[in-house]
């Protein structure tokens, strides 16, 4: 009889490099990381439903939102670790507006809670491209958390728009989420990967913290050729990918 | 009242769900491995299992085999809710149905309220057939 966790591991071992001492460390880490959070998101939601006051159910949502957040991070992360180490990646249709409406919906209160507006332009059609849903997902999200934790930590107006966007270009579709702050230049995103990992704040200039959200999508995205460029859009500036389409199902 | 029979390792979580079901009229019956869970499913016959697959000492495959191998069990509805994503486990749909899993939940994704609300959908009909 195999165990659950030793055939996990020999599929990952089966269809993969071997990971490095350190990818093992951090990927057991991640994974046991996960649990408190759990254990937290559930506990706040308890309290949510035993108690009727307004101020326990705001820091309840808090608490909740901060720990979603946190548990989609960590996800990023275990998945970027494991698609590095795939030989071959599992490919398939995707749907950019439709990942990027779910996004939009996970955040809508996280946004709102830094005193954010998110907003949403996904106007005209697009076909699928070829990725992998979840990993867009999970990119898209986190670099979206990451954005409006960084314009909230910078600016103390009442109405700062973000826009999670998705459109059309020369080279398939590209999404991605724009401020109307220049937070990062091409340069400046450039040293900051080269200084992932060293430094505490290798975007000081956009984020107070380390900027994870940010660079776990990018190691997503990268998995597809679709690395994160600083972009603009409609006057907005932001953070972007373009993905290739799905030329094989645009023939259908 | 429905019986449910829990299998969950975890303390702290296995506290949460089972306060948490126990407070929607559900009887839970909490246990933390695999053959404990056989003895309550002989002792209580429950009408849903939820469990986890990371156990210790025998794995919550181990105790799909064995569970489903008794004939009274066989169309007792499993939800799996587990800290491993379904994309990431490493057993086809195809043995999944074999196993009659009803429902396969990742516990970051899923809140006690979504949990509740797919028992329900599972038990009202399980109860009156």
């Amino acid at each position: 009889m195999i165990r659950v966790e030793e055939a996990r591991v020999n599929t990952v071992m089966a269809r993969s490099g071997q990971y490095t001492e350190t990818d093992r460390l951090f990927l057991n880490l991640a994974e046991q990381v996960k649990l408190p959070f759990v254990q937290i998101l559930h506990e706040s939601e308890l309290l949510r439903t035993r108690f009727q006051d307004p101020s326990i159910a705001a820091s309840s949502q808090l608490i909740t939102m901060t720990s979603q957040s946190a548990l989609s991070l960590i996800d990023g992360y275990l998945l970027s670790v494991q698609m590095q180490n795939e030989q071959q990646l599992e490919l398939e249709p995707v749907s950019v507006s439709s990942a990027v409406y779910d996004v939009a919906e996970s955040l809508d209160q996280y946004a709102q809670a830094h005193s954010c507006k998110l907003e949403l332009h996904v106007a005209g059609k697009y076909g699928p491209v070829m990725a992998n849903r979840r990993a867009v997902y999970v990119a898209l999200r986190n670099l979206s958390s990451n954005f409006i934790e960084a314009v909230s930590a910078q600016r103390s107006e009442s109405d700062m728009t973000l826009r999670l966007a998705v459109r059309k270009n020369a080279s398939g579709v590209s999404t991605g989420i724009f401020s109307y702050y220049p937070l990062l230049s091409s340069s400046l995103l450039a040293k900051a990967k080269l200084i992932n990992g060293m430094v505490h704040q290798p975007m000081a200039k956009f984020d107070s913290g380390m900027g994870s959200g940010v660079f776990v999508a990018d190691a997503l995205l990268r998995q597809f050729d679709a690395p994160l460029k600083v972009a603009r859009f409609q006057g907005m500036h932001g953070l972007a990918t373009t993905l290739l389409p799905s030329r094989q199902l645009n023939l259908i | 009242m429905p019986n449910i029979l829990l299998l969950e390792p975890n303390q702290l979580l296995g506290e949460q769900y089972s306060n948490y079901l126990r407070n929607l009229d559900y009887v839970v019956d909490w246990v933390k491995n695999a053959q404990e869970a056989v003895f309550q499913a002989d002792k209580k016959k429950p009408d849903l299992v939820l469990m986890e697959l990371l156990l210790a000492a025998h794995s919550g495959l181990e105790f799909l085999y064995e569970f489903r191998s008794y004939n009274e069990w066989q169309s007792v509805p499993i939800i799996i809710l587990s800290r491993i994503p379904r994309a990431e486990f490493p057993v086809s749909d195809k043995i999944l149905a074999e196993f009659g899993i009803t429902k396969f939940l990742y516990k970051p994704e899923t809140t006690l309220n979504d949990l509740s609300a797919k028992i329900a959908r599972i038990l009202p009909a399980k109860m009156q057939a």
